[in-house]
């Protein structure tokens, strides 16, 4: 019994959500044994997030649908278990750390499983003291959790479940909203858990922070698992064949491969180019409390700007990088016109303009930008707010949404396109409103590689077309497929600028013309 | 990290009960000034109850906000004193009423800031479940509490995208257009608040938030002699105040 606490046994198990007539998983097997490092991949819609809901008992006890086959967990049946049951043996991590804290402060989060369960306050607060342990961060106890940046939040939201004293961990794509600084550590925190002998399972889309911990890795597609390899063999593999599978490189740092004096710099520049200028911009949260500056970790939540200064021509693509809090999120708000510049100004084609001004012909694209959308069909998502119809508007309309592929899907519900679609529509949007810069917000996080050449192919189209671009990501294979230009922030300031050779991405312009 | 040399010591370390006055002396506090405010209507015995319940409020450590409200309480009282002299009966009664409601009005906001100082969502939830309130109650209130954030979180980022589309709601166009408003604001955050919730129910089900049998109580609430010394305090004070006119 004590053996098996931390197997996980998959058996001909197949999976169908009750709205959809395709099965999510189909006849899985798959066999982990206590102790060993599992990494789940595949291209997004894979099955990824159903097998880990299996694992977990959120399939069959939550969601809707008819469950074949067995899975076993712990040697335990998922179906006649509970979803708390098996909380004891299996802590799943969650994707979004915002929508799994059940409290607002550290230590009671920690505690929350173990007071369900109706351990004894002594043996809680034994535990919670451990748990911030073994994630490394004894002094994360007692914190205001909203103040916490990502990467202490992932370290809660693990600390939380390691608390139950699972031999399991199931942690569904840990890295989407981490730094590459907050990934390492994260890569950190796995090793201990492996060798204290947990059995781990990850689903993600970035593997270079796992290499080097995986024993085995599990290669999903359209809802069945194609290949098991060893280590070794998924080490081996090319980057085309990566790329082939659908998968992001293994290695990191990929290069940024800056310089090339001569020839960059000065892209093609089509005729009538637009500027984009900030100067001296300079800028801090009236709310904000004096940052923390002696607590290592006690980043100040919304970090203010310092003398910006930075011109960028149409046509240029401009990567802005920087560790979670140093102000990339700040100066996009700004440049958007979201908040009011305190110092300097910034200029549309050399004409200053003020924020109000600003606001939607500098387009801020979110992250999740599915909330972009307000009309109920793709075509009305371009007519909204347009006072009067004219022909040439909606003949503008075609076009656009010709150009990104969306004409087809002109009666459709934005709520019912993919998400790469509603990224595109946000943008065909955009353009109907006329904006001339664009600012995507981490337009990659989440997505497996060919959703993330997809992006990189509109954003390098939309440089083409003559229009600013600003990409802010941590994703440095995004970022070394279409900028042209690398600019880094820290602590609210500029700290490098330099021109950058784009990186050929294999078969990148390609997907873009399929999808 | 370090083995703690006594066992008991980490609780109070992790879990301290740090506020002044038992939430439980401060609920009943509450309650019993409360009603006697309602009940008691003479001006000297709604002077008298301002006083005390600013008197708790400075106890828990509120003095700025008791200050305040027992001005404005003093303003009523003062300007109670020129209403007889009106001669329009329906105004002057109006008046009477508007003074007395906002004198009633001071005292409760005075109780509720009393009750609530310093007192987190889990420790509230502690106090409740030390009264062995149900579990329907409980869970539902601190998760109610615990979304607050979130949904102003919500909120503001659905504001931002419609100011980017040019959408965001004026005035103006919330009445002139007061459906394609409510239409750009609710469904956006009902959406949200959809997905919100069941991500939340996924993450509390796989923490045991459905396991059948008691929770532990995160907070051990003791009374302290202050506490009931502030009672018998409290109960004589407003119990003078209802049998002073009386004698």
């Amino acid at each position: 019994m004590q053996m098996s606490a931390g197997s996980v046994d998959i058996e001909k198990a197949s999976f169908r959500y009750s709205q959809s007539d395709r099965l999510a998983l189909n006849e899985v097997n798959l066999s982990i044994a206590p102790g060993e490092f599992i990494l789940v991949a595949g291209p997004s819609g894979c099955g990824k997030s159903t097998l880990g809901s299996m694992i977990n008992g959120l399939i069959p006890h939550l969601r809707e649908g008819s469950l074949e086959g067995r899975v076993r967990v712990g040697g335990v049946d998922t179906r006649t278990s509970t979803i708390g049951d098996l909380g004891l043996r299996v802590g799943t991590v969650f994707q979004d750390p915002r929508t799994q804290f059940f409290t607002l402060n550290t230590s009671e989060e920690v505690a929350f499983g173990c007071r369900n369960h109706g351990m004894d306050r002594t043996q809680i607060a034994e535990r919670v003291t451990n748990s911030f342990a073994a994630v490394g961060m004894p002094e994360l106890a007692g914190r205001d959790l909203l103040e916490l940046s990502s990467g202490e939040k992932q370290k809660v939201a693990l600390a939380a479940c390691y608390a139950l004293g699972p031999r399991i961990f199931l942690l569904d794509e840990p890295s989407a909203n981490l730094d590459p600084a907050a990934t390492a550590e994260l890569t950190k925190m796995l090793a201990e858990l492996k060798r204290s002998g947990a059995t781990i399972i990850v689903l993600e889309h970035r593997l270079y922070y796992l290499t080097g911990l995986i024993d085995r890795v599990a290669y999903l597609n359209e809802g069945r698992i194609q290949t098991i390899y060893s280590a070794g063999e998924f080490l081996a593999l090319s980057k085309e064949q990566l790329t082939g599978l659908g998968l992001r490189g293994c290695t990191y740092p990929i290069p940024l491969p800056l310089g090339m004096e001569s020839s960059t710099g000065k892209p093609a520049t089509p005729t009538g180019a637009c500027t984009f200028t900030c100067e001296g911009i300079g800028f801090h949260h009236p709310t904000a409390r004096p940052p923390k500056a002696d607590t290592a970790s006690g980043k100040p939540n919304s970090p203010g700007l310092e003398d910006i200064t930075l011109q960028v021509t149409s046509g240029e693509i401009v990567g802005i990088t920087g560790a979670n809090g140093a102000g990339k999120t700040t100066l996009a708000r700004v440049c958007a016109g979201l908040e009011k510049e305190q110092a300097g100004r910034v200029l549309l084609n050399g004409i200053a303009t003020p924020a109000r001004d600003r606001l939607g012909r500098v387009y801020l694209v979110v992250q999740d930008s599915g909330y972009q959308l307000f009309s109920d069909t793709v075509i009305g998502e371009l007519r909204l707010g347009r006072r009067k119809t004219s022909l040439e508007a909606e003949a503008s309309d075609r076009d656009i949404l010709t150009r990104l592929g969306l004409w087809t899907y002109r009666d459709a519900h934005p709520a019912a396109l993919s998400r790469g679609q509603q990224q595109r529509l946000t943008i065909a949007a955009a353009l109907a409103a006329d904006a001339s810069v664009f600012i995507f917000d981490e337009p990659s996080s989440g997505l497996d590689y060919r959703a993330m050449a997809t992006v990189a192919g509109l954003i390098t189209q939309l440089a083409e077309d003559g229009k600013i671009v600003l990409v802010i990501s941590h994703d440095n294979e995004l970022l070394a497929a279409c900028c042209t230009r690398l600019v880094t922030i820290d602590h609210g300031r500029v700290i490098a600028d330099a021109p950058m050779k784009r990186a050929s991405l294999q078969s990148a312009a390609a997907e873009t013309e399929t999808s | 990290m370090t083995a703690c040399p006594h066992p008991m010591a980490p609780i109070s370390d992790l879990f301290p009960v740090q506020v002044r006055i038992d939430p439980r002396i401060r609920l009943l506090l509450a309650m019993l000034v409360t009603v006697a405010s309602f009940a008691l209507t003479s001006p000297a015995a709604n002077g008298a109850l301002v006083a005390l319940s600013a008197a708790l409020l400075i106890i828990v450590g509120r003095w700025r906000v008791a200050i305040a409200a027992s001005a404005l309480a003093i303003a009523v009282i003062l300007s109670a004193a020129g209403i007889p002299v009106i001669q329009n009966r329906t105004v002057m009664l109006s008046f009477a009423m508007l003074g007395y409601l906002i004198q009633k009005l001071v005292v409760m906001s005075m109780m509720g800031m009393f009750l609530t100082t310093r007192v987190s969502i889990a420790l509230a939830v502690s106090t409740l479940e030390t009264l062995k309130a149900p579990t329907v109650i409980t869970v539902p209130l601190a998760v109610a509490l615990r979304l607050m954030p979130t949904i102003h979180q919500d909120w503001r980022a659905l504001i931002d995208c419609l100011r980017i589309r040019g959408l965001a709601p004026t005035p103006r166009s919330t009445l002139t257009h007061p459906l394609r408003t409510a239409e750009h604001l609710i469904i956006p955050m009902l959406m949200r608040a959809l997905r919100t919730c069941d991500e939340l129910a996924s993450a509390g089900l796989a923490r045991g938030l459905d396991v059948a049998g008691p929770r532990t109580i995160l907070h051990k609430l003791t009374f302290r002699p202050a506490d009931i010394a502030l009672v018998v305090a409290v109960v004589i004070t407003v119990a003078t105040i209802a049998v002073y006119p009386l004698l």
